[in-house]
């Protein structure tokens, strides 16, 4: 069967006054009907940028993407459409959720106004049709007496009500595919939990694929079939959920799982923090861009090549030259000299 | 300059390190930052050229220009001519020189405007700082002083202020000021006013930026650990508002001049022996008759082309000094 | 919203007090103090001039002067002119007329240029239309206002005789201010307006050429942060056509600050007032004003101040009022 969604070369750059920032490096993956795949990695990894290129809502200038890149959606690709069935695409075909629900809605609008838009475009409801469909919208993502709140401005709904209310036009003319970036992130951890728990039910009773992209390993894991990390614009391990967490191969997300707090993690499991800051997106490194704070490295050879993306089980793929697992004892060296535990450095425009 | 913005990290700002320690990309100083963005802004550029021009101009142009001084004997004979090899701009009614009160008007206009920007922005951050750190009544107090001002037809008060403070009507119709009082006055009064008219401006933006720094944690740990108010103003405060004070500075200049200019040309602001772009213009409307155009285009167009040059200076120092201005 | 209005002008009465004791501390700091001012009346004799002195308090502790005079302007005894005896009210009254009209027509064609402008410019950042209006507007911004009155009385008055160089009527109609203007308006309307019309012309590119290129460069401001909002990417990721999102989503918020922006521009334009009317000879109040300056017409001069001033205030109160009624994310 042909994946519904399916990258390939996909290569993004900004041009900034400090130079070109290569924020995606050939970055290839596909995404199958019905499938949760998870885009895991840090601010400025290139999942935020990678989604947006998918929507091709990048403003260009100054992001450039490479004329090899192909992004093909049910086999037609994305990036060479004129703009007027591009538009055709998004919102119908390919939706999108955002991070912050308090400024992705128009304050001077009508949540009701905001939802049927969509609806009439590209359903070709009239205005009755579509206040019906998003009453009914609102009622599925859960908004309490939803008839009377379809008058109501963005400004008078809580955080997690908002991202409800992005959820409801976002699903509301039943794309294919849905992109989350970050949909959680901005909220609180209670409200987190619901809305993972909305979009997991949603998937259930729409059947629409979802591309979930996040910096937390912890909102991924209950919810997705795959999952695929992003470190420095390219994919470092991909792999299905319950393999990567299990055995994780890639040195980057053993660090990752490592600076999560578990509970029910036996002995005395102390947290590890990743070392050091992420790469300059500007001047890449020329052998594996981990490497400078990576505790599994090998310097003579590390910094010589760049590790591709390898086989290292079935279905389980990363980039790592050397074979790594958890129980690979962590060499003796001395220890990267900056000691900032950066997760959340911006290095790319677009976050 | 330690603004909180420089925290942002650009891309070519974020250092990287390998395993032996060593920076890749340099780690620049922040005034070079500033003048790599500076000088990215073209019209900026350009501007501080044009500006430079215009300071030769006022510091060099009297040791080459002759100082315009009516001749009575020559007066008739140099009246109103255009503009020749001997007088490139022309000369006016009185036969003086256009180039030589384009020149010496140079010195007056920008020493004045500079001058009550420095009393705008003194006065101004003071009272901005003051407000916005101790807030509750201080700044309910000073933000309504400050709100008169702004409420005041600012061309109307300045009329009457130098009317009745620079040149102000002999007493009792007896006894009078003498030419270089008023003159004398008129230099040193009017920048005063101007100053002490629009201040509120700067200490309104003052207010604004104090608003925010004073929320930021060195301000709270500093006065956890019992640092006097005066200290904490001074040190912390006073800091982060140069930037800003600066940039609205550089535009209140080119304000100031233009206000300096119509006041002198009616007559109301600085008095002949001394001259002013202002004083240049005064009365060049009565030679149109005449055909002569000369007169009023010259100095007005000199100062068009200095309050030009303030702005592009104005714009390009608020994208430099202010990283959060640009996308 | 009452409330909110109440408490708005509430706020601003302490704010006209302040400049009422402003102005006159302004007279009192004057060498001579306020007598002063009266003193190059020629027509008025010592006998006079104490008399006045009586009447207006002078004589009396500066304080009480003040309250004293504050309360007779308070209640709409703001005097008469020393030169012309005639009630002040009376003389800013006639005045008026003429500076509305210039100054409404002005107000109306600059928003009108300046928005559209502002927005193009915005939609169009960094093509050449944008750059070309981006020099124009910086050297609108930075014009001298009377000079380019003068360059544009020298230029199309008293060269190309395509208008008038000044005043508000040809010299064989009546005076705009007297009492036969307007039945002669009424008898020959077309000439009236068309000769109003070709009045107006000049004094108001004059007034507006520093307005439009602040207001439309305030006006591409707001747009390009609006466009740049996260919910404008919503809409593009809604499918929108680009001008759909420019009207339906940009368009309101962008104005919302830009509104607040117009009214506070009105009393700028007042200001423009004294500059255009002195160029152009304009039978307005900014003319009555230079007038009365150069007689040291004292209580002309106040009564013009203030009653800028209480408009500029009012002004202030309309574009608070105005921004609040149309953000709804404002409460009251």
């Amino acid at each position: 069967m042909e994946p519904l969604l399916k990258v390939n070369n996909l290569k993004v750059a900004f041009k900034t006054d400090g130079g070109l920032v290569k924020a995606v490096n050939d970055v290839n993956f596909y995404l199958n009907e019905g499938e949760t795949l998870g885009i895991v990695g840090e601010s400025g990894s290139g999942k935020s940028v990678t989604s947006m290129a998918i929507m091709r809502l990048l403003p260009t200038p100054p992001a450039v993407i490479d004329s090899q890149s192909e992004v093909l959606f049910r086999g037609q690709n994305l990036l060479k459409l004129k703009d007027d069935q591009m538009r055709k695409i998004r919102g119908k075909e390919i939706a999108m959720i955002f991070q912050d629900p308090m400024t992705s809605l128009n304050p001077v609008l009508t949540i009701g106004k905001q939802i049927t838009e969509s609806l009439k475009l590209h359903m070709k409801m009239d205005d009755k049709a579509a206040n019906r469909r998003a009453i009914e919208l609102l009622k599925l993502v859960g908004i309490p007496s939803a008839e009377k709140r379809l008058g109501d401005y963005p400004h008078q709904f809580s955080g997690g009500m908002r991202q409800r209310v992005m959820i409801a036009m976002a699903i509301s003319c039943d794309p294919k595919l849905l992109i989350a970036d970050e949909p959680t992130t901005a909220l609180d951890v209670t409200i987190q939990a619901q809305i993972l728990d909305l979009l997991k039910r949603l998937r259930q009773e729409l059947g629409t694929a979802i591309m979930l992209i996040t910096h937390d390993l912890g909102v991924v894991a209950g919810m997705c079939d795959r999952i695929q990390v992003m470190y420095a614009g390219k994919i470092v391990e991909t792999a299905k959920a319950k393999p990567l967490y299990a055995n994780p191969r890639m040195p980057y997300t053993i660090g990752l799982l490592n600076s999560i707090p578990r509970l029910d993690s036996e002995g005395e499991n102390r947290l590890i923090p990743i070392q050091g800051l992420p790469p300059d997106m500007v001047t890449l490194p020329p052998g594996c861009p981990f490497e400078p704070r990576c505790a599994y490295r090998q310097p003579a050879v590390c910094q010589s090549k760049v590790p591709e993306l390898r086989e290292v089980e079935e279905g389980h793929r990363a980039a790592c030259l050397f074979d790594i697992t958890k129980e690979t004892p962590i060499p003796e060296q001395p220890a990267p000299e900056v000691v900032a535990t950066a997760t959340d450095v911006r290095t790319s425009p677009a976050g | 300059m330690i603004d909180s913005t420089q925290k942002i990290t650009t891309p070519a700002q974020a250092p990287r390190n390998n395993d032996a320690g060593e920076i890749t990309t340099q780690t620049r100083s922040q005034a070079y930052e500033f003048w790599l963005r500076y000088r990215r802004h073209q019209m900026a550029v350009f501007g501080t050229i044009l500006f430079g021009l215009l300071i030769l101009i006022a510091l060099l142009g009297p040791f080459i220009v002759p100082e315009p001084v009516v001749n009575t004997a020559t007066m008739f004979q140099l009246k109103n001519k255009p503009p020749s090899l001997e007088h490139p701009f022309g000369t006016n009614v009185n036969g003086l020189d256009v180039l030589g009160l384009v020149v010496y008007g140079a010195r007056i206009s920008l020493f004045l405007s500079v001058l009550a920007m420095l009393v705008a922005c003194a006065v101004g951050t003071v009272i901005g700082i003051v407000s916005g750190y101790f807030g509750s009544w201080v700044d309910a107090v000073l933000m309504r002083i400050a709100d008169v001002f702004l409420s005041v037809p600012l061309i109307f008060v300045l009329l009457l202020a130098s009317r009745f403070l620079v040149n102000p009507p002999p007493e009792g119709g007896t006894g009078s000021n003498g030419v270089e009082d008023s003159s004398l006055r008129s230099i040193i009064l009017l920048p005063l006013i101007i100053g002490l008219l629009t201040w509120p401006a700067v200490a309104r933006l003052v207010r604004s930026v104090t608003l925010s720094v004073k929320q930021q944690e060195f301000v709270t740990s500093a006065r956890a650990l019992g640092s006097k108010d005066g200290r904490i103003m001074f040190l912390h405060i006073l800091p982060n508002v140069i930037n800003p004070v600066v940039v609205a500075g550089t535009l209140i200049v080119g304000q100031n001049i233009v206000l300096e200019a119509f006041l002198s040309y009616l007559g109301y602001g600085i008095q002949i022996p001394l001259r002013s772009w202002g004083t240049a213009l005064a009365q060049s409307q009565n030679e149109f008759v005449n055909g002569n155009w000369w007169w009023a285009f010259f100095p007005g167009f000199f100062i068009l082309l200095t309050v030009l040059a303030i702005n592009f200076i104005g714009d390009g120092l608020r994208d430099a000094l202010d990283p959060r201005n640009k996308r | 919203m009452t409330k909110f209005i109440i408490r708005r002008i509430l706020i601003s009465i302490p704010v006209l007090i302040g400049i009422s004791f402003l102005v006159f501390m302004i007279m009192q700091l004057a060498p001579g103090g306020p007598m002063a001012a009266f003193g190059q009346n020629p027509r008025m004799t010592a006998e006079q001039r104490a008399a006045i002195a009586h009447n207006w308090g002078l004589d009396k502790p500066v304080l009480e002067q003040y309250v004293t005079w504050f309360f007779s302007m308070f209640r709409g005894d703001w005097g008469t002119s020393f030169v012309t005896r005639q009630p002040v009210t009376q003389l800013i009254l006639d005045r008026l007329p003429a500076t509305l009209l210039l100054m409404l027509t002005a107000y109306i064609i600059q928003q009108l240029i300046a928005l559209p402008l502002g927005i193009l410019s915005a939609l169009k950042r960094y093509s050449l239309t944008d750059k070309v209006l981006t020099v124009l507007t910086y050297i609108g911004f930075s014009m001298p206002t009377f000079w380019l009155g003068l360059i544009l009385v020298y230029t199309f008055a008293a060269n190309l005789k395509w208008f008038p160089s000044g005043q508000i009527t040809n010299p064989r109609d009546p005076a705009f201010n007297s009492a036969t203007y307007w039945p002669w308006f009424a008898a020959n309307p077309l000439t009236a307006i068309g000769s109003l019309a070709a009045h107006l012309v000049l004094p108001i590119i004059t007034l507006i050429v520093v307005n439009v290129a602040a207001d439309s460069r305030y006006m591409r401001s707001s747009m390009l942060e609006t466009i740049n909002q996260d919910y404008i990417r919503t809409a593009r990721a809604k499918g929108l056509k680009e001008g759909t999102i420019v009207r339906r989503h940009a368009l309101r918020p962008a104005l919302l600050p830009v509104v607040t922006n117009i009214a506070l521009t009105l009393p700028a334009l007042l200001g423009g007032a004294v500059v255009t009317e002195s160029i152009f000879q304009w039978p307005g109040m900014g003319l009555l004003f230079i007038s009365s300056i150069t007689a040291a017409d004292y209580p002309v001069m106040i009564g013009i101040v203030f009653l800028l001033s209480a408009f500029i205030l009012v002004f202030n109160i309309i574009a608070d009022v105005t921004y609040a009624i149309i953000d709804p994310r404002i409460r009251y």
